[in-house]
């Protein structure tokens, strides 16, 4: 099974061979913009290779030509020291490159195992056979350590962190010399990220080799050997890890002079200084015998969720916004209960929700159609938009968000991950919301998009917006909450003040005050 | 490595649909002596009004992510109730809001079944349409008679005037009604939230736009212009017949999609139906002009299309953008 170099340790796989993958000069345009501009690096057998780099530095893109999705405009790759050119995904994965891209691509219709071999088969042979493909799709799962005895069952009754190991096993089922991750672990929570890791790193040693794309710089810290980090679609340097402190990265990585404080060193404290209640949620239970809660929303307050994947918080979160109902107890608002949609309009909630191409964004629309899709009758007189009035509006929102775009009629499609997401929250920010409701914004999105939105926030809060804030990242949480709310069980299991927030009171309260092993299930 | 510009390449898809249109009529004015007369101009802009006009809805119900195959059927319906009703003695006055009235109607219960039961566009629209022309032929018994006012018979004759302008009132229409929807399309707050729920419906409902209203309204336009059309071809043909409809089944999806419209929703506008509208009217006019027969015209413009939509129609792929 393995095509390896042997299994005598990453020390000699190391020094020993030439090369996998090289590659040299890569150029790729869209339009005006120019996604990469020249990209040179190489990365080794048996070593794992990370690739840092803000939203928009290319690194999508480059792993896009690498996976043969795109072609490049010039430059040029080495595969195993021979020149090749990857026309097409299945070319790619013939030469030996897995890639699991950043959105979950997954068919939410078919069965785990179907979703797993997905692409092996012809269009009426299968190569396995059926008993075949369950060995197949059982031993890679078993590889990162997610035990779904239901392999039968449709990939549509799973939740997001495993529809996302879904789409890592995916790539182990086939046979593979370089696997390509990009942003695989965003929703993974702290458990299944780690047996993930523990898998990559024995592939490692066995003498294949892992791009790996992380936005974590603790991630990045724990698992890459070499560094190759990208700027404004040039790569800049390839470090070895030990030469590569997160200070170091960031700064490479940035023109920012804040990038220093991007991992939470040195948050300014936030004066509290909070408003009346925005939202007194009563005895509310998420579900059927859940056991019910009591919180209140303040005006100016940011409030955290926080949970393991599945454990509530996004429900709570649904329910905050009128899309769920709870199964008792009720959410009071200044104009009426929230229990409808509409209800959170009439009392100015907005939501963002979390997965922006799918719930968000208006992809082949402009920049513009973006940002005012939310509020268009009010920026209309007798059904007409008025011109002035509309780009008045998203000029200053492209301002306030910091949105690097062309022109306003750019398609949304052409912005990188990190400005699309800031359209989307500039979408809801315009509305002059209230409060707002956010579900991991954070989400696959670089660190200088991270700083931009931090202030952003900040500076929302400070005239007395109220903001809900779900996330995924522990420092994010504790750098910018005055309140963490953390679910446990489809309750709330702690509610923390500013004063007792680190990671580690974080990650207590999400197991429950008990050791990880035990109630990771 | 290949090189490739999709800016370019999206331009290029833009223009290529007028560009065929010159092309089609340069080669047509070869190959069929007369065919550049002001005469054949001008029936060639008339009936492109006709198919344009019935094209109007279709375009718009698939931006909003739907498609209306109840067109052919409206159509039919409003050719036998104009001819029938004025034959009758009734009041062009009264007809006409009445058509319209329940054209409107027929819209918006193809937008409610299809959004309030979750049920697709094709189907409703085409058990609508059936509905709606079982009803015609059940209520005439098939037998359809009547007679319109001689004005409407103008408004669709190639030596037609409208006041001063040297055009049949059907072109005007089709012209006026173009600009007005070409327009709203880019302006108006009906416009956007169609290309918006045709892009993604989903996250329209997350930016809470009011998906069904906006259904019904889209559906509405469509069979009302439809009517419109009906009424329009009754002067035509000067008779009641309710199948007068029928070719606009596929003659409008096909001038969308020829246009460059994305079936899937919320890609293209109007404007390049408008192109596709007078590409499918220069090939059956140059069919018709090389002498081949009906059913000999039917299969070629098929063929065409087809070959058509493989040459150039195809969606450059946004969605693999950075």
């Amino acid at each position: 099974m393995t095509a390896g170099l042997g299994k005598n340790g990453p020390v000699l796989v190391h020094g020993a061979a030439g090369p996998l993958l090289q590659v040299a000069g890569l150029r790729r345009a869209f339009g005006e913009t120019i996604a990469l501009a020249d990209c040179s690096f190489e990365v080794r057998p048996g070593e794992i290779h990370a690739l840092v780099g803000e939203n928009g530095s290319g690194k999508s893109t480059l792993i896009k030509i690498l996976s043969g999705v795109l072609p490049a405009d010039s430059g040029g790759l080495r595969w195993q020291g021979a020149p090749a050119q990857f026309a097409d995904p299945r070319r790619a994965q013939a030469a030996g490159i897995a890639t699991v891209f950043q959105e979950t691509l997954v068919v939410d219709e078919l069965s785990i195992r179907d979703n797993i071999v997905l692409g092996l088969d012809g269009l009426v042979r299968r190569r396995a056979g059926r008993r075949g493909e369950t060995a197949l799709a059982r031993r890679a799962l078993a590889e990162i350590g997610l035990d779904r005895p239901d392999i039968e069952a449709p990939l549509a009754s799973l939740p997001l962190a495993e529809r996302q190991l879904v789409t890592v096993a995916r790539a182990f089922v086939r046979p593979w010399r370089l696997l390509i991750l990009d942003e695989s672990t965003s929703a993974l929570d702290i458990a299944d990220r780690d047996r993930l890791f523990e898998a990559l790193i024995r592939y490692r040693n066995d003498g294949r080799s892992v791009l790996f794309v992380s936005h974590r710089m603790d991630e990045i810290a724990m698992l890459a050997d070499r560094i190759t980090v990208l700027r404004s679609g040039r790569s800049v340097a390839t470090l070895a890890a030990k030469d590569a402190p997160a200070e170091k990265l960031l700064e490479m990585m940035s023109t920012r002079a804040e990038a220093e404080a991007a991992e939470g060193h040195g948050a300014p404290p936030r004066v509290a200084a909070f408003g009346k209640t925005m939202l007194a949620v009563e005895g509310l239970a998420l579900g059927r015998g859940t056991r019910p809660f009591t919180l209140d929303l303040a005006a100016g307050e940011i409030l955290g969720l926080a949970g393991l994947e599945g454990h509530g918080q996004d429900r709570f979160l649904e329910c905050l916004a009128g899309l769920a109902r709870p199964a008792e107890g009720v959410i009071r608002a200044p104009q009426g209960p929230i229990r409808s949609p509409a209800d959170a309009a009439r009392n100015k909630l907005a939501f963002v929700p979390r997965e922006r191409k799918r719930d968000g964004l208006f992809l082949p629309l402009s920049v513009l159609d973006n940002l005012a899709m939310a509020m268009l009758p009010r920026l209309a007189r007798g059904g007409l938009l008025r011109p002035t009035g509309l780009r008045r509006m998203a000029q200053a929102a492209i301002q306030r968000m910091r949105i690097k775009t062309a022109r306003l009629g750019t398609p949304i499609a052409a912005l990188s991950g990190g400005n699309q997401q800031k359209v989307l929250l500039g979408r809801w920010i315009a509305t002059e919301p209230r409060v707002l409701l956010l579900n991991d914004p954070m989400r696959g999105v670089d660190q200088g998009t991270k700083l931009d939105l931090y202030e952003v926030l900040r500076d929302l809060a400070a005239q007395g917006i109220a903001i809900v804030f779900l996330s995924t990242e522990l420092p994010e949480l504790c750098l910018l909450c005055d309140r963490v709310a953390v679910f446990r069980e489809h309750s709330l299991a702690a509610l923390l003040p500013r004063g007792r927030l680190s990671e580690r009171s974080l990650i207590e309260a999400m197991f429950g005050h008990a050791a990880p092993a035990e109630v990771a299930e | 490595m290949r090189l490739r510009s999709p800016a370019l390449g999206q331009s290029l898809t833009r223009i290529a649909p007028f560009a065929l249109v010159a092309i089609l009529y340069l080669v047509t004015a070869l190959l069929i002596p007369g065919y550049a007369s002001p005469i054949s101009l001008l029936s060639l802009l008339l009936l492109s009004s006709l198919l344009g006009i019935a094209a109007i809805g279709q375009t718009l119900t698939i931006l909003l992510g739907g498609l209306d195959l109840s067109i052919p059927a409206v159509i039919g319906f409003a050719d036998v109730a104009v001819s029938q009703l004025y034959g009758d003695g009734w009041p062009m006055i009264q007809i006409l809001p009445l058509i319209a009235l329940a054209a409107i109607a027929i819209g918006v219960v193809n937008a409610l079944i299809t959004k309030l039961l979750n049920v697709h566009p094709l189907i409703v629209t085409l058990a609508t349409g059936s509905i709606l022309l079982g009803g015609v032929l059940a209520v005439t018994h098939g037998q359809a008679t009547g007679s319109v006012p001689d004005w409407l018979t103008d408004m669709v004759s190639v030596i037609g005037q409208t006041g001063p302008i040297p055009l049949p009132g059907a072109v005007v229409a089709w012209l006026l009604l173009s600009a007005a929807v070409i327009f709203l399309e880019r302006r108006s707050v009906l416009g956007r939230w169609t290309f918006a729920i045709g892009a993604n419906a989903e996250a329209a409902r997350f930016a809470r736009l009011p998906r069904l209203a906006v259904w019904c309204a889209i559906y509405a336009v469509s069979a009302l212009l439809a009517a419109f059309d009906g009424v329009l071809l009754a002067g035509f043909s000067g008779a009641a017949d309710a199948s007068v409809g029928q070719p606009y089944l596929f003659t409008t999806v096909a001038a969308v999609v020829i246009g460059g419209t994305s079936l899937l929703g919320g890609r293209g506008g109007y404007l390049w139906t408008v192109a596709g509208c007078l590409i499918i009217t220069e090939l059956t006019t140059l069919l018709v002009g090389l002498g081949f027969d009906q059913p000999t015209q039917q299969v070629y413009l098929g063929v065409l299309i087809v070959l058509l939509v493989l040459l150039y129609g195809r969606d450059a792929h946004v969605r693999m953008r950075i």
